[in-house]
């Protein structure tokens, strides 16, 4: 399989995966889902440095979000 | 039901020390608290140092220059600060220092096996970045506010972003939309005479839409898509022969999943991200980690981190200067095909409002390992990284 | 100061500006009494009285998002104590009645502490329902103590940041006294007039349990009006407890939970991570220090 069709596979397993496992969590049932560690961005020097490695090191770059914070290195 | 049961239960609740937690977090559900306003100041303090692995084999593969490469110390500190009832503010400033050398060029020999040209003397160079955020926060949505900038002793970088937030199915579901702008200039160091550009400067547009979804009490979900337009000098100018087209869109899609195991009060976090752009190139990243407690305050974070690019479709192994300037070539091992595997291991002390965390990480590439041809390119990296950091809340 | 829950209320609103400070002092006194309005199991007309009025019958009425907020909350509450805080074991004041002479019979317990069972109680669905009849809720214990926090997060978003909510002895505090610096509350002690201890407080909660005020007297011994739907006795161990948190509504709640616990309150209070008071039956104080 191309990497084009291996990745849209992917895509559609992930939103039907998605679709069929939602139930809707009452705000006062979140006691985990409140804990630090279940919060997208834990740590926000951490996951900046890891970008901004691995920004100068790979050919690709971001997670998600702004364009800027270049570094002189093209 | 069984009255008699319940009524000999006259112990302890087990679990104690949640009380506090699940009755302020249901307490959160009613009305008058729904604004999602950070209750507290937290500041964040981080110091890291890497070394990159000097080139293998020096001898043969150098063709002159030092093997030495890279050692960077980078120093972060972040304060988030909630302002009136329904306001927020960030401060965000880092400071890198780097030294050691990097790959201005390469050449391929007559078996065809590819030598580097290094920078001779030790680059020293330091960069210092600030960055400022204003969010307001309502009922169900949030607006955020930023501006930043980075400076070097020869490129500067001015940035500006807007984030809105906005959440459905009782937050349930959380929809973000990110907006920013850079402008960068370029002024590099001893141009004149090393007939290097003297001034440049690359615009960059982003765009980028996430959703987040609870699946259950104990798993997150993410998914989302970016876009970027960059615009400008994009060419590397201390390299001896480096001319990128004055254009690049990049396309990000990313997948992230969150998962909490009771029994172990561990968690779990799987990512994923697709990464293709105007340069031809492709990549695909995976981030898996596992944060688990060991003894009474301890937290113990392994991780694994795989990276898989193309090559760039104007990537030559060695550089060809017979190539008229006016098509794009490269050697920058950035652009060539290879994949890294980075092992982490992070441990963390917390107590209270305090977090102690230190991390190691080892990061290897090699070419096999990238998506496409055999570049083998010489000067791919390898680092070790250490860093210790501190967040306080209050 | 006014009069509302049954219980005298207390507002302090400080500021330059007096329109804006009369304005706010009149939204928040019409706001309590919509609290009053719709929890109150006095009113019948109110929306814990109506649901009260259904009980056994198959009807159930709609909940709107603040009523299964609190609902909600309720849940929590009982969970976390693990039935030590359950909000339909208002029945038992029916066995426990003021002016009450002698001891109840260990049969009209059973027989009432059949009724005190909030895992039975239908609300999850949006509409809330009791399925025996004789079974009442009974929001006293969240409802004025989320009232003091509603007031607070309401005053603010008006412009008032400096202010006390004291809504019957629970209170709430945002920004600095009149004087300058933080509001200083007393504790009141559960068997002398006047405080036991004073605590400064900003942008704080502080809500009690127990206290001297209500009690039984039965052939000679005082009964606390503060009964344990477990076992369907009054507690004992302890005589008042008083916890500082973020919220009100935290605060009262296990201010409430701890004092049902006794003895084994406290081993919940200091694990609980809030800051709090409390005096058992012989004087004897114990908390965290302030």
């Amino acid at each position: 399989m191309s990497f084009q069709s291996k990745s849209r596979l992917l895509l559609v397993m992930l939103v039907l995966g998605f679709v069929s496992a939602c139930q809707t969590v009452a705000p006062w049932e979140r006691e985990i889902l409140a804990k630090d560690e279940m919060a997208w961005t834990e740590d926000p020097l951490a996951q900046a440095l890891d970008q901004q490695v691995y920004f100068s090191k790979e050919g690709a770059s971001g997670g998600l979000g702004s364009a800027g914070g270049g570094c002189g290195c093209n | 039901m069984d009255r008699s049961a319940k009524r000999e239960h006259h112990g302890a609740p087990q679990d104690l020390g949640r009380a506090l937690v699940a009755l302020t977090t249901a307490a959160m559900a009613l009305p008058a608290f729904s604004v999602n306003q950070p209750t507290e100041t937290s500041v964040a303090l981080r110091s890291s140092v890497y070394q990159e692995d000097p080139i293998k084999n020096g001898d043969e593969t150098i063709l002159f220059g030092s093997a030495d490469r890279y050692k960077i110390k980078i120093n972060q500190f972040y304060l988030e600060r909630p302002v009136g009832s329904d306001w927020a503010l960030n401060l965000n400033y880092s400071n890198e220092a780097m030294s050691g050398a990097s790959p201005w060029g390469a050449s391929v020999d007559s078996v065809g096996d590819q030598q580097v040209i290094m920078s001779g003397a030790s680059i020293d160079d330091s960069r210092n970045k600030l960055e400022g955020s204003l969010t307001k926060y309502s009922d169900n949505a949030a607006w955020s506010l930023s501006v930043g900038g980075s400076r070097e002793h020869d490129y500067r970088s001015n940035y500006a972003g807007i984030r809105w937030i906005n959440e459905f199915f009782q937050k349930n579901t959380t929809l973000t939309l990110d907006a920013s702008y850079a402008r960068d200039t370029l002024n590099p160091t001893d141009a004149v005479l090393y007939g290097r550009v003297v001034k440049a400067s690359k615009q960059s547009r982003s765009l980028a839409l996430s959703v987040s979804q609870i699946l259950s009490r104990k798993q997150i979900v993410q998914m989302g898509y970016g876009l970027t337009k960059r615009a400008g000098f994009l060419s590397d100018p201390y390299k001896l022969r480096d001319v990128r087209p004055d254009n690049r869109i990049e396309h990000r899609l990313t997948a992230g999943y969150l998962h909490y195991v009771e029994a172990a009060a561990s968690r779990v976090r799987a990512e994923y991200r697709y990464y293709w752009d105007s340069y031809d190139l492709e990549a695909h990243t995976v981030e898996f980690s596992i944060l688990t407690p060991f003894l009474d305050r301890w937290e113990i974070e392994p991780g694994i981190r795989r990276y898989q690019q193309s090559s760039a479709s104007f990537f030559t192994l060695g550089d060809l200067y017979d190539r008229p300037l006016s098509l794009p070539q490269s050697s920058d091992f950035r652009l060539s095909a290879f994949g890294a595997l980075s092992t982490k291991l992070a441990i963390n002390y917390k107590r209270d409002a305090l977090k102690v965390g230190l991390q190691y990480e080892r990061y290897r590439s090699k070419p096999s390992w990238g998506l496409s041809g055999q570049d083998s390119h010489v000067a791919l990296l390898g680092y070790e990284l250490l860093s210790l950091g501190i967040q306080l809340k209050f | 100061m006014f009069k509302a829950m049954g219980s005298p209320c207390e507002l302090r609103l400080v500021g330059d500006d007096p329109s804006l400070l009369q304005d706010a002092s009149r939204w928040a006194q019409d706001e309590t009494r919509r609290f009053e309005r719709k929890y109150s199991r006095f009113k019948e007309d109110s929306l814990v009285g109506r649901i009260n009025a259904r009980a056994g019958l198959s009807d159930a009425l709609d909940l709107d998002e603040e009523a299964m907020a609190l609902f909600g909350y309720a849940d929590q509450c009982y969970r976390v104590s693990e039935g030590a805080f359950d909000v339909t074991s208002g029945c038992l004041r029916r066995v426990w009645f003021a002016g009450r002479k002698t001891l109840p019979p260990q049969e009209e317990l059973q027989t009432m502490l059949k009724l005190v069972d909030w895992p039975a109680v239908e609300w999850a669905r949006g509409e809330a329902r009791l399925p025996v009849k004789g079974m009442e809720i009974d929001f006293g214990g969240i409802v004025k103590e989320y009232a003091a926090d509603a007031l607070i997060e309401g005053l603010k978003r008006r412009g008032v940041t400096s202010a006390l909510v004291n809504l019957g002895g629970d209170i709430r505090c945002a920004g600095e006294h009149p004087d300058g610096g933080a509001w200083p509350i007393g504790v009141q002690h559960p068997f002398e007039s006047g405080p036991i201890a004073t605590l400064l407080l900003t942008d704080k909660a502080i809500a009690s349990s127990g206290g001297y005020e209500r009690y039984l007297e039965i052939e000679g011994r005082r009964y606390s009006h503060i009964i344990d739907p477990r076992t369907g006795w009054p507690v004992d161990a302890l005589a008042a407890v008083s916890v500082v948190s973020d919220q009100a509504v935290v605060s009262g709640s296990l201010a409430t939970i701890a004092i049902v616990l006794g003895e084994r309150g406290l081993e919940f209070l200091s694990a609980s991570g809030a800051t709090w008071f409390a005096v058992d039956r012989t004087g004897k104080t114990f908390g965290t220090h302030i």
